[in-house]
């Protein structure tokens, strides 16, 4: 299963997006918002820059 | 309780520091997510960084060399207080540089460690107010 790098990093982005919305927010609607924002954001911005860079 | 005395119990016991606070599913979920990226990154065969490297010259004495990079990866691993001893202990973590998931492994060791240190403050923080807004 993890010799896959994309699951690697997903599960990692998940991981990491909950946590960090955990810490920064107490309501649950703000912390699934930002859990599914961060998760977008850290996912999305790996796999475009892992694009660029493979241009390089 | 004080405020540095909950940031110290945070940082030996992920989501403690909540807990005492009545912060029961923050504590859950801080607890839990740092022992699974731990078990992930020892899966993975990660190392936890040491602050030097070891080399030994043509006399056959073992040098250490400090690096300002390893130190850093070295106080990341730090952030996992009593995991990062337990870990040690018990003889994982050390690594296997011929793994494929090595780098990953180990980028989940450290990153552990870093978030680690984040609920600690959090928590630090939640004690300075007196452990408002409970989820």
């Amino acid at each position: 299963m993890f010799k896959s790098h994309l699951i690697s990093m997903l599960v990692f982005s998940g991981i990491v997006s909950t946590i960090i919305a955990f810490i920064r927010h107490d309501d649950k609607a703000k912390i699934k918002k930002e859990g599914i924002k961060l998760f977008l954001y850290m996912s999305i911005g790996i796999i475009a820059g892992s694009w660029i860079i493979n241009f390089l | 309780m004080r405020p540095y005395l909950i940031f110290l119990l945070s940082w030996l016991i992920p989501g403690s520091g909540h807990f005492i606070h009545k912060k029961y599913t923050k504590a859950l979920v801080f607890f839990s997510g740092i022992l699974l990226l731990v078990i992930l990154g020892i899966i993975m065969e990660g190392k936890f960084f040491l602050p030097y490297t070891e080399t030994s010259n043509n006399y056959g004495v073992v040098q250490r060399q400090f690096h300002p990079l390893l130190i850093l990866g070295f106080l990341g691993d730090l952030g996992l207080g009593l995991f990062n001893v337990i870990v040690n202990l018990l003889g994982f973590a050390k690594g296997n540089i011929e793994s494929v998931t090595y780098h990953y492994g180990t980028t989940y060791l450290v990153s552990a460690g870093l978030l680690n240190y984040l609920v600690a403050l959090n928590a630090f923080d939640l004690a300075r107010k007196g452990g408002r807004n409970n989820v």
